[in-house]
């Protein structure tokens, strides 16, 4: 039975023929086998071709596999985030991965052949060059860093990590690039500089410490505040033994309670003890800075040393202890003088009007008891003395108002002074009715100050006004405010009546002083000094303007309104 | 002597001698008794004098100076009206004075008016004049 199989072409058909050639040539040599033989036979290689085809689908099927397998490793060497080379003794490229040859800028096809060495920085070549010969002798793996330029002409570093083959001709090299890891590392190293030295060169007393115990770092602040260094504070129990006298306080759940907090603290004012032995005083507050490496919880002291400012403090007490004991005194001198003062006019207005009431009082039962044995000059004399008497009383009295104006303190409130005015006024025309005077007032005359005493400053001003307009015929008084300024009211009162001379107006708010003859207008002169004396009360001025015969006009600055103020 | 007269509390024997003329000329009419001091006045008022007359006084009015040597015209006031026998006696407060702190511990104490003495005659005569028309004739107390 002769089994048709189709002739396989190729490498298979080629071995197909040398089997049936064996076979032929070992059938030639040997007898005829009986039929029984012949069936056993054909039984034997039906079976063996069986296995044969079984053989050749798990071959088919190792192939396919070791296909895919290759793909998938040519797939992870050239896409691997590392570069791979594989390089001569004398560093040039034998092969090399896709990742490999992007590092270096350069297609793959390109590559191959050309020396490592050339993409090297030339600072680099040197050590690469020696770095390649220690591992071709060396069975270990060897590692370096190194810097490699580019096709391009970008500068990388690089982390080369190479074997050497077993045989010793080449070498296999994995190239990582840690360009931006080396950045990042510079720049966290500089931000660290940068924060060691604000630290260090700090000028405020700033210690860093962890929760070991272990002092991290000191300002200059704080050695040239304490004299103590680093070395002299390596903990920070050395600090409260120097410092506080005393190691204690440092105990596991002081420690845990210091170092639990999670934003900054006031630890108040503390007396430390500086290496010289001198006494600062330093207020203390903790800022928590977040963990090492090693986990481990770190704070920043900081102290504010307030020695110099507590003294300073200290001395502003001690001033001002002397200043208000000083103040203390002035005031008890100034109230001893004032109750002198009082007692004086108390004893003037009682003690020297008890004379006067006897001058008077006694050469009036004299010019009685005696009428008719008198002369005339001797009952003119006595109507002199009289008159005498009853002037210095009127003196006293003017004296004592004088000297009470004000004295029971300021009640200020806002007040239109156009009512009081017009009271006056009308209280002097009905005093003499007589006398035809036009008046004039502002329809109102807002200030700020105590209403009696303004009404008493208004009494004087226009009681002064009628008096001196008593001869002048189609007499005139006004009362009036002129734009004030920065919280002022300037009020005047002007009439035209006999008027002053101008080259006496110093004299004319001055106590007793009088511009006129008492025998042409009455007065003791003591009414502007008293308008003085309120306006200055008030914190005001008074001024006045006017010539002989012409009228005057007296103006009186008060505060205005407080709700007029800018 | 008649029944109620009048207590002039003077220290000034010169204002005494013309208060009494003033009241000689406004014909008041009355017996003028005056004491030096305020001792003197409450010695007289509550029949505490030394010697041999320990009867009261019992005026119609007290004319009080208030600057007195020795005890004051206030302490005399308080003194006065603390005391049931003189609480009822008008009293008037005459005095040179006219502080007004004085003159409200005066209505205060109880005084039933304040009177200035002016340094002129006739206006004292006047002032005197209408204190004794209200005070002796008009403004008889109840318990008399």
């Amino acid at each position: 039975m002769t089994v048709r199989r189709p002739t396989p072409a190729g490498e298979a058909g080629r071995l197909r023929a040398r089997a049936e050639e064996r076979l032929r040539i070992r059938q030639e040599g040997t007898p005829p086998h009986t039929e029984v033989d012949a069936l056993r036979l054909l039984q034997e290689l039906q079976v063996h071709q069986i296995e044969l085809e079984i053989q050749n689908a798990e071959l088919e099927k190792t192939r396919g596999e070791l296909e895919s397998s290759l793909a998938r490793y040519t797939d992870l060497y050239d896409f691997a985030p590392i570069g791979y080379f594989t390089l001569g003794l004398d560093g040039s490229v034998f092969s090399a991965n896709l990742t490999g040859a992007d590092l270096l800028g350069v297609p793959r096809a390109r590559l191959l052949g050309r020396r490592f060495g050339e993409f090297a920085a030339p600072e680099s070549r040197p050590g690469l060059a020696s770095f390649l010969a220690r591992t071709l002798e060396s069975a270990r793996p060897e590692t370096c860093e190194l810097t490699l330029v580019t096709q391009g002409g970008l500068r990388r570093i690089v982390r080369l990590e190479a074997t050497a083959s077993p045989a010793g001709r080449e070498c296999r090299a994995a190239v990582l690039d840690v360009t931006e890891q080396r950045a990042a590392e510079a720049l966290r190293r500089e931000s660290e500089e940068h924060f060691r030295r604000a630290i260090a060169d700090n000028p405020v007393p700033i210690m860093i410490h962890d929760e070991d115990d272990r002092v991290l770092q000191l300002s200059s602040g704080w050695t040239h505040c304490s004299g103590y260094t680093l070395d002299d504070l390596p903990t920070l129990a050395d600090w409260t033994e120097r410092a506080y006298g005393s190691r204690t306080g440092l105990e596991k759940a002081t420690i845990d309670k210091l170092f639990s907090i999670d934003q900054t603290v006031r630890n108040g004012e503390w007396v430390v003890t500086a290496k010289d032995g001198g006494k600062r005083i330093w207020d203390f507050q903790t800022t928590p800075l977040g963990k090492t490496g090693a986990g481990r919880r770190v704070l920043l002291s900081l102290a504010v040393d307030v020695t110099e400012r507590k003294a300073a403090e200290e001395e502003v007490r001690r001033v001002n202890e002397g200043l208000e004991a000083a103040v203390r005194k002035r005031t008890a001198e100034l109230q001893a003088a004032n109750s002198e003062l009082e007692a004086f006019a108390h004893s003037v207005s009682h003690d020297l009007r008890a004379p006067l009431r006897a001058i008077s009082g006694f050469s009036q039962a004299l010019s009685e008891d005696c009428a008719g044995r008198l002369p005339p000059t001797g009952e003119d004399y006595i109507r002199r003395i009289r008159g005498g008497a009853q002037r210095m009383g009127v003196l006293i009295d003017d004296l004592l108002r004088l000297s009470r104006t004000g004295r029971s303190g300021l009640a200020r409130t806002d007040l239109d002074l156009a009512v009081p005015c017009r009271e006056i006024l009308a209280e002097l025309a009905s005093g003499s009715p007589e006398r035809h005077v036009e008046t004039v007032v502002a329809e109102s005359l807002l200030v700020h100050g105590d209403a009696h005493l303004l009404r008493q400053l208004l009494e004087n001003l226009l009681g002064n006004a009628w008096k001196f307009t008593a001869a002048t015929a189609g007499a005139r008084i006004e009362v009036g405010a002129e734009a004030g300024t920065d919280g002022w009211q300037e009020l005047f009162v002007r009439d035209n009546g006999a008027g002053f001379d101008p080259a006496y107006v110093g004299k004319l708010f001055r106590p007793f002083q009088r511009l006129h003859p008492e025998s042409v207008f009455a007065g003791t002169g003591i009414g502007l000094a008293i308008v003085d004396r309120i306006a200055r009360y008030h914190g005001g001025t008074v001024g006045a303007e006017g010539e002989v015969g012409r009228g005057a006009t007296f103006r009186v600055r008060l505060p205005a309104p407080e709700n007029a103020r800018p | 002597m008649s029944a109620a007269p009048l207590l002039l509390v003077e220290d000034n024997p010169d204002d005494a001698l013309l208060t009494r003329r003033a009241l000689q000329r406004c014909r008041a009419g009355c017996d003028l008794v005056v004491a030096g001091t305020g001792e003197e006045a409450l010695d007289l008022l509550h029949g505490t004098a030394k010697g041999g007359n320990r009867a009261t006084l019992r005026p119609d009015l007290v004319l009080l100076d208030l600057q007195l040597p020795g005890i004051s015209g206030l302490e005399v006031l308080r003194r006065l009206r603390a005391n049931e026998g003189t609480r009822t006696i008008p009293v008037v407060v005459l005095t040179s004075s006219r502080v007004p702190e004085d003159v409200t511990a005066c209505y205060e104490l109880g005084a039933n008016s304040y009177l200035q003495k002016p340094v002129e005659f006739d206006p004292f005569v006047e002032t005197i004049e209408a204190l004794s028309r209200y005070w002796l004739r008009m403004n008889v107390p109840p318990d008399r």
